[in-house]
């Protein structure tokens, strides 16, 4: 049994309450590497990339552009 | 050691240019703060993620040929000329001030506050004068560094583009990033010095932006310049980009006439008619048919579109044309 992660949307600053995933730089059963932008998110007028922190294929996308992410939720599992 | 703070005056007018030039300074500087100030022709600037489509009057810019270009950052959409400065401010990204907005308008206030313009802070990034926008900034982070920029209302034409800013009266739904509007105004008769000039606004701006850091002039080698040019060219001047990013929306609009019952409903995908369903007078049901299969895949553009319907629908086409924008 191989091991998952669930990649979760990271507070960006302390009043975020909530941001837009306005763009996925992956897609599902993709392999990503450490540093690679996964997905795009726009909060306050800011467009920022959020990268992988490690290795591993994607094994599912919990969101879809467009859709708002709270910190702290699920927007995608990775596989080691 | 001191960093330096390499400002730029650019010459070009062209927004195609000076967005291609700010993105162009952002991916491939990865140390150090710049400052660039630039104006334009009129033109129209969308947010990273908007959908064109909801922002803008189609047939009127396409038939004027005003540029509608697609930005980096996110927010909303705004119109510039040669009456409107634009500051962008690239430096190392701080994650302990995420959208610190403050770190790049305070100083802009303070040196506005400085000449006599009572400018002060609204809302995260705005700066207003007696409650009317001047200023409208946004940001986007990336390999960790920010690129802030920002409008400056001096003494722009205020109403000229906003008939363009009038989108459509059909129905458009989609999960695009959507404007706010403001009520704006200049800040050209608010300066203590009546003689104020666009041109010694930007070295006040620089001076108050560098916070006392040593400036330097950069000017760009000349394969640098090539890239700027090319990319001008490929990215910024191009539909694909300026209206085909535009997130999948649907729309649908139809006549309330009697005479001429009309109902169009389109799904666009990056800027092409995805689906099409059209329904005229029940007679017409074949020439509906016609009409939708071949605008089936076209680009979703006024000027193709008015084309194709010329041959298709005769001396209707004109009306017919309303309905798809």
């Amino acid at each position: 049994m191989k091991e998952t992660k669930n990649i979760t949307m990271p507070k960006l600053s302390p009043s975020m309450e909530e941001a837009v995933l306005v763009a996925w730089a992956k897609e599902p059963q993709e392999q990503v590497q450490a540093g690679d932008v996964l997905f795009e998110v726009e909060t306050d007028k800011v467009v920022c990339e959020i990268e992988a922190t490690e290795d591993g294929v994607l094994e599912r996308l919990c969101f879809e552009e467009g859709d708002p992410i709270k910190p702290g939720q699920t927007v995608a599992v990775l596989r080691a | 050691m001191e960093q330096s703070f390499k400002v730029m005056k650019t010459n070009s007018t062209d927004i195609a240019y000076n967005l291609s030039l700010e993105e162009y300074l952002f991916e491939h500087e990865k140390t150090g703060t710049y400052l660039l100030l630039w104006k334009n022709q009129q033109s129209i600037i969308v947010g990273k993620y908007q959908n064109v489509y909801e922002e803008v009057n189609i047939p009127a810019i396409e038939q004027a040929q005003i540029p509608v270009v697609r930005r980096n950052t996110g927010g909303g959409t705004v119109f510039h000329d040669l009456g409107n400065l634009n500051y962008s401010y690239i430096t190392d990204y701080d994650p302990g001030s995420f959208a610190g907005y403050d770190r790049f308008i305070g100083p802009l206030i303070k040196t506005l506050n400085r000449l006599g313009v009572p400018a002060e802070k609204k809302k995260h990034s705005d700066i207003v004068v007696c409650g009317k926008k001047i200023s409208g900034s946004a940001q986007t982070v990336k390999k960790g560094r920010i690129l802030h920029h920002g409008t400056l209302l001096f003494d722009a034409d205020l109403l000229g583009l906003r008939k363009f800013l009038q989108p459509t009266d059909g129905h458009i739904e989609s999960k695009a990033v959507k404007s706010v509007r403001s009520s704006v105004t200049n800040i050209k008769d608010y300066f203590t010095d009546k003689g104020m000039t666009l041109q010694r606004l930007e070295d006040e701006l620089a001076e108050g932006l560098a916070e006392g850091a040593r400036m330097e002039e950069l000017a760009l080698e000349k394969a640098a310049e090539e890239a700027v040019k090319k990319a001008a060219e490929e990215k910024y001047s191009s539909w694909d980009w300026n209206f085909g990013k535009s997130p999948d929306f649907t729309f649908c609009k139809e006549s309330r006439e009697s005479k001429y019952p009309v109902r169009v409903q389109l799904l666009i995908r990056k800027g092409y008619i995805a689906e099409c369903q059209i329904r005229l007078k029940g007679s017409e049901e074949e020439k509906a048919e016609l009409i939708e299969e071949r605008l089936q895949n076209l680009p979703y553009r006024y000027e193709v579109l008015k084309q194709v319907l010329k041959l298709l629908a005769g001396s209707e086409s004109e009306k017919l044309l309303y309905y798809l924008f």
